[in-house]
C-alpha cells in the first residue's frame, strides 16, 4: 500500500533471489571485515556489480560481482565473483566505463557528431596510443589517498594509476560515451582525464576551497555537475567552459546528484534534509522532497538533524526519485505528484549508498555493516506519450537547450518541455524557508 | 487505403474458429480513428479508451462528439504520418502495462517528435 492510499497496479520492491547467496558472501566474517560501503556501482550492461571490501588482513579490496541476470531464480549457475582487486587504500568511489560508438548511431543528427568529433580530436585515433581504452569495460576506483586505480575487467589487470590528487577522491564519473573520467576530491579540485588520451589530465576546476563531494556527467555529456558544502552546487558547461551556473537553495552539504535522462532535470541531495529538482535550462528548483516532516527550522536544517540525505538517483523513464537517508529508509517519490512526499518507503538498518540498474529494473543498497542487498525495483506503468516525447526532444536539444522556445509550440507546451508543470501549487513552504 | 476489417460470428465446426470483434454498435471491439487526411486507423477500443481519457470522453460525451453510433473519431488536427505513431503507443501501453517482462523503449523518430507532442498534449495519453 503507498503512502497517499493509492493502490499501484503491479509490484513492490523487495529483495531478490540472488540477494541471499551475495549477502552470505560478503557478509562472512571469515572473508571480510565489516567496513561502509561507501559507493556500489553497476556497469553500464547491469551485469557487473561492484562493492568494496577489506579483507581480513586489513586490505582494501574491491569485488566484482558478475550476474547475466539479476531478477533470475537460479542461484548458482549464473552469479559469480568475477574479480577482486586489490587497492593500496580505502576505496571512496567507483565507477564503470566503456566506450560507446555513437558517432555511429543511426538517430544521432549530422550537426551533433561533428560537434562530437571536433571535441576531443586527439582523442578518437588509438594508433599512437599506450593503452586502448576504447573496447572493453573498465573499472575506476577512487582511494583515500589520492590515486584512481583503472582495471581491465575482461582481463583483471591495472592498467592505469592517474595520481594527481592530494587528497581522497570522493567521487568519480564516466560519461557515457567518450571514456572522459571526472573526478573530485578533498582537496577542493575537479580533474578531468582524457581516457582516450592516455588518461591525460586535461583540466583541472579550482572552484572554491573546501572539499568537492560529488560530481557527475549529464548523459548528454554536456554539463558537469560539482557539488560541495555549505549548499555549493555548479553547473558548468563542458562545451564552452564559461562561467558555471550556480545553483542556490540548499542550506547544508550537497553530498549527491543525479541527471535525469534527458539531462533537463539534475537532482540533489543534501544533509538538509531535502533533495532539491532543478532544471538545468532555467536553473530554477522545480520540486522539493522532503524527508522529515514537518520540515526542520533552519537552525536543524543547517547543522546535525538525524535525516542527511545520503544519495538520490532518478529511475527509468524519470519517474521516480530513490533516495536513501539516515533515517534507514530508502523512500521512491514520484515526479508527477506535486507534494514533495514519498509514494513508498522501505526500512534498511544503517544504509549508506545506492546504485541502480540502466534498465532500472534492479537497485542495489549498500549499508554501514558492509552488506550489499539486491531489490528489484518500485513497479512503474508505461510513459506517457506525452512524457516519452518531451524525454526526447530534450535529449535531442541538448547542447541548443535555450533555443527550445523558438520551436513552433504554444507556450503552455513549451512550459512543459521545460518541466513546469513540476511546480507546486503553493510556494509557501519555500517562503517559510527563506525567512 | 485499407478500410475496415469487419467480420462476422462462427457458425457450425467442431473447432471453434476465432472471433473477430467489429466496428458496430456501442461495446464493438474496434473504433476507427480518422486523421486530418482522411485516413482510417482501426485500434482496440479498449487500448484507446484506457490511454487517452479525451478518446473515452469523445464517445461518452453528449452532443456533437457523439460517436458513440459510428465509432468513428475524426481527429481534424491530426495528421496520418502522426496519427501511426499514436496507435503504435496504444498498443505498446497495452501490452507492456502490468507485464513482469522488461519493458523496452519506445522509440520515436525525431522527425516526428514535434508534431507527436502536440498530438500526445491533445489526446492526454
Amino acid at each position: 500500500m503507498l503512502q497517499d492510499g493509492t493502490d499501484i497496479t503491479g509490484t513492490l520492491p523487495k529483495p531478490l533471489s540472488v540477494d541471499e547467496p551475495v549477502q552470505h558472501y560478503l557478509s562472512s566474517t571469515s572473508t571480510f571485515l565489516t567496513n561502509h560501503i561507501l559507493n556500489i556501482a553497476f556497469s553500464p550492461c547491469s551485469k557487473y556489480l561492484a562493492v568494496p571490501k577489506q579483507d581480513i588482513y586489513g586490505r582494501d579490496r574491491v569485488v566484482v560481482i558478475r550476474c547475466s541476470d539479476w531478477h533470475s531464480t537460479i542461484k548458482d549457475e549464473e552469479l559469480s565473483i568475477h574479480n577482486q582487486f586489490s587497492c593500496t587504500a580505502t576505496c571512496w568511489s567507483l565507477a564503470f566505463g566503456k566506450r560507446h560508438h555513437e558517432t555511429e548511431a543511426k538517430d544521432v543528427p549530422i550537426q551533433k557528431k561533428l560537434l562530437m568529433l571536433s571535441r576531443r580530436r586527439s582523442s578518437l585515433s588509438a594508433v599512437n596510443r599506450r593503452f586502448d581504452f576504447t573496447k572493453d569495460l573498465f573499472l575506476a576506483a577512487g582511494l583515500a589517498d589520492g590515486k584512481i586505480n583503472i582495471w581491465d575487467i575482461n582481463t583483471g589487470e591495472l592498467m592505469l594509476v592517474l595520481k594527481d590528487h592530494q587528497s581522497t577522491v570522493r567521487c568519480l564519473s564516466f560519461t557515457s560515451t567518450s571514456m572522459q573520467l571526472a573526478s573530485c576530491s578533498s582537496d577542493s579540485t575537479v580533474k578531468l582525464w582524457d581516457l582516450l588520451d592516455d588518461g591525460n589530465m586535461y583540466k583541472t576546476l579550482n572552484e572554491w576551497s573546501d572539499v568537492v563531494y560529488s560530481v557527475k556527467w549529464s548523459p548528454d555529456e554536456t554539463l558537469l555537475c560539482i557539488t560541495g558544502p555549505v549548499g555549493h552546487l555548479a553547473l558548468h558547461n563542458t562545451v564552452q567552459w564559461s562561467t558555471p551556473m550556480k545553483l542556490v537553495g540548499h542550506i547544508h552539504n550537497v553530498v549527491d546528484c543525479s541527471f535525469s535522462s534527458d539531462s533537463a532535470l539534475l537532482a540533489t541531495a543534501s544533509f538538509d534534509t531535502r533533495v532539491i529538482v532543478w532544471s538545468t535550462s532555467t536553473g530554477e528548483i522545480l520540486k522539493e522532497c522532503y524527508h522529515k516532516t514537518p520540515m526542520p527550522s533552519l537552525i536543524y536544517a543547517g547543522g546535525d538533524n538525524g535525516a542527511y540525505v545520503r544519495c538520490v538517483q532518478f529511475s527509468k523513464n524519470n519517474d521516480y526519485l530513490v533516495t536513501v537517508c539516515d533515517d534507514n529508509k530508502v523512500r521512491w517519490f514520484p515526479l508527477s505528484k506535486k507534494n514533495g512526499f514519498p509514494i513508498y518507503e522501505k526500512d534498511q538498518s544503517n544504509v549508506l549508498s545506492i546504485a541502480c540498474t540502466k534498465d532500472g529494473r534492479t537497485l542495489a543498497i549498500g549499508t554501514r555493516n558492509g552488506e550489499v542487498h539486491l531489490w528489484s525495483t518500485l513497479y512503474s506503468l508505461p510513459p506517457k506519450l506525452k512524457n516519452l516525447c518531451r524525454i526526447k526532444l530534450n535529449s535531442v536539444a541538448s547542447l541548443k537547450r535555450n533555443q527550445l522556445s523558438d520551436l513552433p509550440l504554444s507556450h503552455q507546451l513549451y512550459l512543459y518541455l521545460l518541466y513546469k508543470d513540476l511546480l507546486p501549487v503553493s510556494q509557501t513552504v519555500q517562503k517559510k524557508l527563506s525567512k | 487505403m485499407p478500410d475496415t476489417n469487419v467480420s462476422s460470428s462462427p457458425t457450425t465446426a467442431v473447432n471453434v474458429p476465432p472471433v473477430y470483434g467489429g466496428l458496430e454498435g456501442p461495446e464493438s471491439m474496434y473504433l476507427k480513428l480518422i486523421s486530418s487526411d482522411n485516413h482510417d486507423f482501426v485500434v482496440r477500443r479498449d487500448f484507446a479508451i484506457n490511454a487517452s481519457p479525451t478518446i473515452k470522453n469523445m464517445l461518452s460525451g453528449p452532443g456533437q462528439y457523439s460517436d458513440s453510433q459510428m465509432n468513428e473519431i475524426y481527429l481534424k488536427d491530426i495528421p496520418s504520418h502522426v496519427l501511426i505513431h499514436v496507435c503504435r503507443y496504444l498498443s505498446y501501453r497495452a501490452k507492456y502495462t502490468n507485464s513482469s517482462i522488461d519493458i523496452p523503449e519506445f522509440p520515436i523518430d525525431t522527425q516526428v517528435v514535434l508534431e507527436l507532442l502536440v498530438a500526445s498534449d491533445f489526446l492526454d495519453c
